[in-house]
Parts: C-alpha cells; sequence; structure tokens
C-alpha cells in the first residue's frame, strides 16, 4: 500500500511543478499522470484506454439505441449444404455454471474437443450468477450458443423466443427422447415442442434417521407406505422437552425439540405438488398451469390434512429450514433435529459429508388413491435464438447429453443424476457407499414431475402468497380463507403476466 | 471560527457558487485560469460520466416507460409503469414505508454510534489498534455468510440474544420471523457495519487544527464545551457528507434482507432496493423495476437537495466561513 | 487534558493522576464491552471454522470444538485454485484503487478549491450518479462493457471505470478538502504554483488520514466485488476470492463448514492492510502540515 501512495506522491509532484503552464501543455500531462503508475505494471491496460478514448462518440449513441432495439432475430437456418463446405472449425461457446478443471465435466469435455477438431468449444462459466448473468447476456443478444441453465427459470424465457425450438433439429437427428425420464423434459417443452434438452435432475425422496426409528422403537418405512403411514410415525416421533411424544395426552406441543416431519405445503409453496396430488388434488386449473385452483374440496381436505398436521399434531415445523422453530438454520434433517425429511437426490451427498447418524431413504408415501408424487428440479441445455451455429450447436448437445458423457459427467458425484435411463442406473452404481435402498430413487425418476406453475409470473405468485399458506399452517388463519385469498392473488398475477407477455405478439 | 486569518480574503472565489452572469463581468485573469483547471480537473469525472454512467442511466430512464421482458423488443407504455406503482400497486406503499423506516432508522443511530466509537477510538490509550480494528471487522468482511452469521445471533431458540434475555426472564421475540422485529433486527445489523462511517469520523478527527483546542482550553472552555463548540461544527462537513451518503446508501439497501429475511415475513423487510432486484430478475419486469428506480432517485434526489438546503445552517466549512 | 484549578486546595478525586486513571479506566470499559458485542460473531466464525465436518451441523451447536482440526482449511483450500484467484483479485485491486484514488481525489479538489460554470449542477450530477441503483443500470452497463467494448470476461469493466473518479469519494475528498483553510491555497498560488500543484504538493500532503481511509474503502470496494466478477468473468482462471467463495454457498445448501474458513482466509488481506494504513489515521500529519 505504500508503494501505491509513494507512486503517486512522486508522479503528482513531478507534475505539480510551481510552473505556470497553459492549459494544452497540462492537458497532455494529465493523461501522461494516469498512465505512468499504469504502464509500470501491465500493458494491456494503456492499450484500453486509447481505444476508450477513440470509441467515445459513438458509444453514447449505441447505448441508448440498444435498448430500444430489438435484440432476438428470427431462426436462423443454414442450408445443410453450406455446413459440409466449411473449412475452418467453428468457434461454439459454451455457458456452464463453474467447474473445477479438474471435475468430470471439463474431463468429458476436453475428450470431446479431441474427438472433434471441427469445432473449437469456448466455455463461458457462471459463478453462480445465472440470475443475473443470463438476462443480461439475453437482452444484449450475447448468450453463448449453448447455455445449461436451471429448468425452473426456462419456460419465461422459452415462451418469449429467447431459445431456439429444437423439434426440427431432433427429428432430422433421429433422437431418441424416449430414452429421458418423462418428467425431465417438462420445463423444457412449450407447445409440444422441445426448447432444451434435460441433462441433470435431482428426484425428491424421502429420508430418515435410522438412529431416531431405533430410539423410538418403530419400524423403518417401506416403499409401500401412505401418506397416513408417514404422519402416524412422525406424531410417535415428535419429541418435548421430556421426551414424551405426540400421541402422549401429556405432550407439550410448545417445546417441542424434535419433529418427526420436516415441512408441509404451505411453507414451501412450490413443491405443494408433491404433498397434495398423491390425495387427489392439482391445484393447476389448465393444462399449462396458467391458473390456479386452490379451493375445489378435494384440495382444501387436503390442505387441512396438512394444516392439522402441522398444528395440531405438531408433528412437521411449519418453517423448517429458517431455525426459526429448529434453532438451527439450514436442513433440519441434516442436524437430526427431524426423523423423516423430504429431499432431493443431492442430498445424498451433503449427507456422507456431514450427518453425524445413520440413515436411509424410501420412495414418498402413497395418497389414498395409491398415486405418489417426486419433485424434480432439473436443468438442461438450451440454444440461444440467434446462434449463428444452430446445427452445431445441436450436436454439441446431442454429444454432451449422450449416455457415455452423462456416465462420465455424473459418476460417484451424488449431487445430482443425469435424465437418462440408459445412464442414471450406471452413475448410481457408482457411489460409494450407496444408500441401502437406492432403487427408491429410481422408481421415483419415473413418475416425479418439475415445479408448477413455472411459466409467466411463477416466481411472483410464490413469493406473493407464501405468507398466506404459511398462515394457513400454522392455523392462525382458516385453510379455507387463506387459500382463497392466495388464489385470487396467484390468479391476477398469473393473468397479468399472461397479458403483458400476449401484447407483444 | 477559524483560527487562521487570511490577510487577503475578498475578490478571492471560494466554495460557494454565485451566478455565473456576475462573476463573469468581475473575473480576473487569475479567475479565468481558475475555471480552466476546474474544467481540466474534474475531466476525468466528465469522460468517465459520458463513457460508462450517462447511457446506462439515460437507457434505464427510458426502460421505464416501456414493458420489457428482456427478451423480446421492450413495449412503449409512457407512464402506465409508473401510474401502476402509485395508484394500483399496493405493495408499492408499503415497500416504500419500509425503506423510510429502515433508513431513520439506521442512518441516524448509525452516525451517532460511529461519531461515539471515533471519538473514544481518538484516545491516545494503550491497545487502541487492537480495538479500532475490532470494531471494523465487520466491514472488512463481507459475503452472505456472515450475514448469516449475524443472523444467527438473532435466533429465536438459540441465539445469544434470546439466550441472555431468557437468563433475566424475558421472552424474547421471533426476531427475523416476526413482522414487528425483522426491520428492527436489520437495523441493529447495521450498525455492526458502522466501521466505515467511524473510520471517516477518525481521519476527520485528525484532522481538526490542535490550536483550535488550545486557544478554547486558554479561554477556559471546558471538555463539554470543546466539543460542543470545535469538535462538532469542525466535524460537521464530514457528518454531511455521512449523512447524504447514508441516505443514498440505505434507501438502496439490499443484500441484508435478501440473506436473511428475503423480503418477509409478511413483506415487513421488502425494501425498494429488493423490490426492485425482484421485478428485474426474478418476474421479468425491467421496465416495472426501471420505474420503481426512478421514484426512488427522484425521492433521494429532493431529500439530497433539501439536505443541502439545509447544510447551510448546520455545515461549516473553513473556507466559507471566511467569505462571510 | 488540564485544569484550571491549582489554587485551590485539591480532594483526592480532583488530582490529576486519580482523574486520568479513572478516565482511562471508563475508557477501556467503554471499548470493551461493544467490542465483545462486535467480537461473537466472529468467535462463531472461527470455532466453524476449526471444527470437524460433523460437528458443524451439530445441535444444540458446540461453542468450542474440543478437537480442533485444519480439515476445512485443507479441504477449502483444495476446493478451488485460490493462489490463482487471489493473484487475479490483487491485479483488479491494485489497479483500481490507484485508479479511482487519483481521479477522484484530483476532482474532489476541483470541486472543493475552484470555480467554473455549471460547477453547482455537475456537482449535483455526479450525486446523482450515486442515487441510481444498480439493478437497473446493471443491464445497459452489461451491454455497453459486452457488446460495445466487447469486455466480456476481461478486466477491464472492473477496472477501468474506476480511472474516472467514484462519485462517493469525489465527494469524501471534497468534503475534506473543503476544510483545509484557504490561506495554505492562496500563499502558494501567489509563490506561482498551479492548482494542480497546490492539490498535489499542498492539498494531498494535508490529507494523509483521509487518503488512507480512502485507499483502504477502495480496496475493501474492489476486493470484496461480487456483482461485477460475477458477470463479467468467464473463465474460471481470471476467478476473483469472492467468486471462490460463491463455491460454497448453493441454492440448496451452504458448505458452512468449509465457507467459514475461506471466508477467515480470504479477509487476511483487508485486515493486514487495516492494520498498515492504521499509523496513517494516527499520524496526525495535517496538524504538522498546518503550522507552515
Amino acid at each position: 500500500m505504500r508503494k501505491v501512495f509513494t507512486v503517486l506522491l512522486v508522479v503528482g509532484v513531478l507534475l505539480g511543478a510551481c510552473a505556470t503552464p497553459t492549459p494544452q501543455i497540462i492537458k497532455e500531462t494529465v493523461v501522461v499522470k494516469e498512465t505512468v503508475p499504469v504502464e509500470k505494471v501491465i500493458k494491456e491496460t494503456v492499450t484500453v484506454k486509447e481505444t476508450v478514448v477513440v470509441k467515445e462518440t459513438r458509444v453514447v449513441e449505441k447505448a441508448v439505441t440498444q435498448v430500444v432495439e430489438k435484440v432476438v432475430t428470427a431462426t436462423p437456418s443454414i442450408p445443410e449444404e453450406e455446413l459440409a463446405t466449411r473449412d475452418k472449425p467453428v468457434t461454439l461457446r459454451i455457458g456452464i455454471s463453474a467447474q473445477p478443471p479438474d471435475s468430470p465435466f471439463r474431463k468429458a469435455l476436453n475428450d470431446l474437443q479431441a474427438r472433434h477438431p471441427e469445432w473449437r468449444i469456448v466455455v463461458e462459466e457462471m459463478a453462480g450468477g445465472e440470475m443475473q448473468r443470463v438476462p443480461a447476456q439475453i437482452a444484449a443478444g450475447t448468450l453463448p450458443d449453448v447455455v445449461r441453465i436451471t429448468g425452473l427459470s426456462a419456460q419465461p424465457w422459452i415462451r418469449q423466443g429467447a431459445f431456439l425450438n429444437l423439434q426440427p433439429l431432433m427429428t432430422s437427428a433421429r433422437y431418441d427422447v424416449t430414452d429421458f425420464y418423462p418428467g425431465t423434459a417438462d420445463e423444457f417443452r412449450f407447445q409440444g415442442a422441445f426448447y432444451g434438452v434435460p441433462a441433470a435432475v435431482g428426484a425428491e425422496v424421502i429420508y430418515y434417521n435410522i438412529d431416531l426409528f431405533d430410539k423410538a422403537k418403530i419400524p423403518y418405512p417401506t416403499d409401500n407406505w401412505t401418506w397416513e403411514d408417514l404422519r402416524a410415525m412422525a406424531r410417535k416421533l415428535t419429541l418435548d422437552k421430556s421426551g414424551k411424544n405426540a400421541d402422549d395426552p401429556a405432550f407439550d406441543g410448545n417445546n417441542v425439540v424434535q419433529w418427526g416431519y420436516n415441512t408441509n405445503p404451505g411453507a414451501i409453496a412450490a413443491w405443494a405438488h408433491f404433498y397434495v396430488e398423491p390425495f387427489g388434488c392439482d391445484y393447476c386449473a389448465n393444462e399449462d398451469c396458467t391458473r390456479l385452483k386452490f379451493t375445489s374440496d378435494v384440495c382444501l381436505n387436503t390442505l387441512q390434512w396438512w394444516a392439522d398436521f402441522t398444528s395440531k399434531d405438531k408433528a412437521t415445523l411449519y418453517d423448517p429450514y429458517s431455525g426459526k422453530q429448529t434453532g438451527t438454520p439450514g436442513d433440519p434433517f441434516l442436524s437430526g433435529k427431524v426423523a423423516i425429511g423430504n429431499n432431493g437426490f443431492f442430498a445424498v451427498a451433503q449427507l456422507k459429508e456431514v450427518a453425524s447418524f445413520k440413515w436411509d431413504i424410501v420412495q414418498p408415501p402413497k395418497g389414498p388413491t395409491g398415486k405418489r408424487v417426486s419433485v424434480f428440479s432439473t436443468n438442461g441445455y438450451v440454444i440461444a435464438a440467434n446462434s449463428k451455429h444452430p446445427r452445431e450447436a445441436w450436436r454439441l448437445i446431442e454429444e454432451l447429453t449422450s449416455p457415455d458423457f452423462m456416465k462420465a459427467e455424473f459418476a460417484a458425484r451424488g449431487g445430482a443424476l443425469p435424465s437418462r435411463r440408459s445412464a442414471a442406473p450406471v452413475v448410481l452404481a457408482t457411489l460409494q457407499p450407496p444408500p441401502a435402498n437406492i432403487k427408491a430413487v429410481l422408481a421415483a425418476l419415473e413418475y416425479g414431475h418439475p415445479f408448477r406453475p413455472n411459466s409467466f409470473g411463477a416466481f411472483e405468485v410464490y413469493g406473493k402468497i407464501i405468507g398466506l399458506t404459511n398462515a394457513a399452517m400454522k392455523g392462525e388463519r382458516p385453510v379455507k380463507d387463506a387459500y382463497a385469498e392466495a388464489e385470487k392473488i396467484a390468479n391476477d398475477i398469473l393473468i397479468k403476466a399472461e397479458q403483458d407477455a400476449a401484447q407483444k405478439k | 471560527m477559524s483560527s487562521t486569518v487570511s490577510l487577503e480574503q475578498t475578490g478571492r472565489i471560494a466554495g460557494k457558487a454565485q451566478t455565473a452572469g456576475k462573476r463573469r463581468e468581475r473575473m480576473g485573469p487569475l479567475a479565468r485560469r481558475r475555471e480552466r483547471w476546474f474544467y481540466l480537473m474534474i475531466s476525468p469525472w466528465i469522460v468517465g460520466f459520458i463513457l460508462f454512467s450517462g447511457g446506462p442511466i439515460i437507457a434505464s430512464a427510458a426502460i421505464s416507460f416501456t414493458r420489457w421482458s428482456l427478451v423480446q423488443s421492450p413495449d412503449w407504455i409512457a407512464l402506465g409503469n409508473y401510474t401502476y406503482a402509485l395508484f394500483e400497486d399496493d405493495l408499492f406503499w408499503k415497500v416504500i414505508k419500509n425503506t423510510i423506516y429502515y433508513s431513520l432508522g439506521s442512518v441516524p443511530s448509525g452516525l451517532v454510534v460511529a461519531f461515539a466509537l471515533a471519538l473514544l477510538l481518538n484516545e491516545k490509550v494503550r491497545g487502541i489498534n487492537f480495538f479500532r480494528t475490532i470494531f471494523f471487522l465487520p466491514s472488512v468482511v463481507s459475503g452472505v455468510g456472515v450475514i448469516l452469521l449475524f443472523g444467527w445471533i438473532f435466533n429465536p431458540r438459540f441465539g445469544l440474544i434470546n439466550g441472555m434475555l431468557a437468563r433475566v426472564g424475558i421472552k424474547g421475540p421471533g426476531w427475523l420471523y416476526d413482522p414487528h422485529w425483522a426491520m428492527p433486527v436489520l437495523i441493529i445489523l447495521s450498525l455492526y457495519g458502522v466501521g466505515g462511517t467511524m473510520l471517516i469520523y477518525l481521519a476527520g478527527l485528525q484532522g481538526v487544527p490542535q490550536e483550535l483546542y488550545e486557544a478554547a482550553e486558554m479561554d477556559g472552555a471546558g471538555t463539554w464545551a470543546r466539543f460542543r463548540h470545535i469538535t462538532v461544527p469542525v466535524l460537521s462537513p464530514v457528518t454531511f457528507l455521512l449523512l447524504v451518503t447514508g441516505i443514498i446508501g440505505t434507501f438502496q439497501v439490499f443484500t441484508p434482507a435478501y440473506v436473511l429475511t428475503n423480503g418477509g415475513p409478511e413483506f415487513s423487510t421488502t425494501t425498494i432496493g429488493l423490490s426492485i432486484y425482484f421485478n428485474a430478475f426474478q418476474y421479468n419486469k425491467m421496465g416495472y423495476a426501471a420505474s420503481q428506480a426512478w421514484l426512488l432517485f427522484a425521492t433521494i434526489l429532493v431529500l439530497t437537495l433539501v439536505q443541502f438546503r439545509l447544510s447551510k445552517r448546520w455545515v461549516h466549512y473553513e473556507q466559507e466561513d471566511r467569505v462571510k | 487534558m488540564t485544569s484550571l484549578a491549582t489554587y485551590k486546595p485539591v480532594s483526592w478525586y480532583q488530582r490529576k493522576s486519580v482523574r486520568q486513571t479513572a478516565r482511562k479506566i471508563i475508557d477501556y470499559l467503554l471499548l470493551i464491552l461493544p467490542s465483545i458485542l462486535f467480537l461473537i460473531p466472529f468467535f462463531w466464525m472461527l470455532s466453524t471454522a476449526f471444527k470437524p465436518p460433523k460437528m458443524v451441523y451439530l445441535d444444540p451447536p458446540v461453542w468450542i470444538p474440543n478437537t480442533p482440526s485444519l480439515q476445512n482449511f485443507i479441504e477449502g483450500w483444495n476446493y478451488v485454485p485460490w493462489p490463482k484467484f487471489y493473484r487475479n483479485t490483487i491485479l483488479i485491486t491494485l489497479f483500481s484503487v490507484i485508479g479511482s484514488l487519483g481521479s477522484s481525489a484530483m476532482v474532489g479538489f476541483a470541486f472543493a478549491s475552484l470555480n467554473g460554470r455549471g460547477k453547482n449542477f455537475l456537482f449535483t450530477l455526479l450525486l446523482a450518479t450515486m442515487m441510481v441503483p444498480g439493478a437497473v443500470t446493471l443491464i445497459p452497463t452489461f451491454i455497453l462493457f459486452t457488446k460495445v467494448f466487447k469486455w466480456m470476461d476481461t478486466y477491464f469493466p472492473l477496472i477501468v471505470p474506476h480511472f474516472f473518479a467514484s462519485p462517493f469519494f469525489v465527494f469524501l475528498f471534497r468534503q475534506f478538502f473543503r476544510s483545509i483553510p484557504r490561506d495554505l491555497y492562496d500563499s502558494a498560488e501567489i509563490d506561482g504554483c498551479s492548482p494542480f500543484g497546490i492539490f498535489t504538493r499542498i492539498a494531498v500532503p494535508l490529507s494523509g488520514p483521509i487518503v488512507a481511509t480512502a485507499s483502504l474503502f477502495l480496496f475493501l470496494g474492489s476486493w470484496n466485488d461480487l456483482m461485477g466478477p460475477l458477470i463479467y468473468l468467464a473463465s474460471s482462471e481470471k476467478f476473483t476470492v469472492t467468486l471462490g467463495l460463491t463455491a460454497f454457498t448453493g441454492l440448496y445448501f451452504a458448505r458452512l463448514h468449509l465457507l467459514m474458513p475461506m471466508s477467515i482466509v480470504a479477509m487476511l488481506p483487508s485486515l493486514v492492510l487495516f492494520f498498515l494504513a492504521q499509523k496513517y489515521f494516527v499520524r496526525g500529519i495535517v496538524t504538522t502540515g498546518l503550522k507552515f
């Protein structure tokens, strides 16, 4: 630091000599003053500063017009013959989340590059900034040719034309779509066409703490269990300060120290499907899930079941992750505060890292109708609508989502699973040590599907109704009232968002 | 005020602005030379403004008159976003209220705490460097982890605060999980970050001419009188700076609420900074976000101009005092 | 401080030495009590950092690990290439601080001591640029830097703007330069010094504490910047320390046991700098400067 001061002072004193020079001369000296310390350490900066000066005037002009300019161009199409005549490698930019250079993904990608000299694959990494970087690049029209994005945010962009429709490319390449677990593609499909290819999937399964089950002398859950079974077990596993469980008449519900189950549909509105669908409640009022209906009899009954579980039994948490109830921020299952918890497959990796108890997994319980549900979080590859090399980009995606590439990428990682039937079981087998009931995950992959709603206004809906749904679960407001209000707020937002988007057409 | 008195004061152009026309008439060669130097010396900022700030700022103003989801071209809807914010969106007014609450809660208390700490840390006692470091520590660290850490102290069940309250027989509130207490917690957390403000005060204290104190002491002024009539007025330009920038900063506050409460519970901590972020990057409503930003901008601008107007009554600049 | 009451017979509590001691004790008490409040989170941070991973998520929480271990530090350090990230961050920070310090001090001096038509308007404009929230200028700025200048995945968007003065620091320097008595400038000007000469030879040497403060702030601003590197850097060999830390915070799961030790490692340079800069706060350059 002192060096900096000294450099500045020396330069400053040199230039500030007490002569009275004419302004013109000084103008030059000022410029020199800024470049001198720079030049000493790095040359590039100096050159850039020159470009800055040159570009000065047209910059402002462009910056203003940029915003008004239409950024998305029509889907480019390149005739097949033209492709063949290219001799220079095609530069393909691919946007992914940040990966260590020795990650299995980067290794597999390097192999891929070696096998395809006709491409020059340029990797652009995002250090968790997908939320800002991708919108900014879409707006700037500089989205990489291929981007791996989370499925949750894909729909609004797909519906507005930010990504290329892959359907024409897919059919021509005889791509085997049936190899993908059906639910994994939901977030990349619009009006029957694919706009992205799913890569990774995390399926919700149920985790249980073997130590706590043993302590309570309760038999472990099996894949055949129902939500009623779960609730009954949860009550026995919920303990107050003095060790009495929730079935005990002397149970003190205000001083719970261990809970049976970790959460409910009100606490995480986006996950609500997981809890209500097995009971026969589908709150999506239309095919596209662009309208919601919580107030059907079956939905209200189901939600009431959950509210009772939460606020009467007090056997499940209404605020699982913040630490308000449990005292430990983060996943209550990880800290051993709940005996049974739903979680994505990614939890396997964390549990291995940090859990100080024995655990296993089991399929989500059945509802009264025998139906089960698992919720997916997915990510997948899309092609920028204005990509100059859509065909090559598609070929790259084909390679990236080939069973072999996926096996290499996901092997032994335990964070997520490949979205293909021909890859996921192989990857699961590489886990050391695997959860005993590992096949529960494979079963869940077959019937799971992502969050809904997921199109225009979905995030806003989740953000604005969660207070109400939570109040209903805590028993602060009648379920019927709270969900009626939530339904109105949700539909107002969804309608407005849809109208805003529709006016474009 | 000043102990050093200049021999020739009149005719000098001091910091205070006068109307251009008047000045021009009586501008000597010296003044004109100074004007040239003025433009020359602020030229880096002017160039930077034109190159890097002006464009994006004008663009964001233009965006505020459109409906824009970032993907398709923006639709011109004139004042639509503004009327929606002001007359239709109930949440907007709540957001404004929250923001004012946060700003009123954290700026004055932050200034007082920082000033008090700076006075303490200006004492020449052994180990003062160590104490300075401690109070500056929270300002050194950044990032989600540390905010989470601070939030942990306020955990209703196992947090330190409620633990201490329980010891004296008080049942502590739910803090971040209680709509009435969440904002106060964020304000208290902001006090953890007074290190920066404290440091600027400390630098200011170091700059108070000792002669002033010596002269006052000879006149028989006590500690309080010296504090009241020397330290406070001499530091008033610093206080003014910190007040203006503090209000600007708190009106834009984003990270702590984003990390700790995500705006909840019941929107009690949704500040306008958070609201702008959500609209821009989660709800695909860039146009609406921009209009909220410009309403915020207008509010801050008015507040700042009012502060500049009022500042003439209480801010003492060495240079100006002498011109009077 | 001294007392004027030297004529009267003094009781013990009025005696200077006693009063000074009492004052010192009060000073220490006033310093120590809030210090404890400020230190608790850091104690927890340290305790988390030195715990074996399986103790981090225990409940009730353990305050002092009975078997402190360096395992988290080692694992965290090997997780991403930190030496590279440090080098990158130091490079960015160094240029940003130099650029911003020089330009902001000069512009601040001009606003404080010189005059020109439109000065008030320009100053308001300068302050106004601080008032527009970054969330809405993010997209236009991104378009400007990446499409117009083609600066994606370079350090230029993070460094170059600093060479054109930062509003907060201009304001900071303006306030301080305005408190320097004008006669100093006047006499120098009579000696034939140009305003730029006055700036470098008089104003800057007089503002030691504030230059130190501003450097520290600028350093912290650059060092801890997250949003800039997040959206402009695209290859991991160019990443910064703060980006490295994001490897431990996930959407669903924060690796607190790695985040805490690495946060400590990440803040060390700032702490060291603060210690070094300390002497500039206490040296009292201004006091000596005023005497000529």
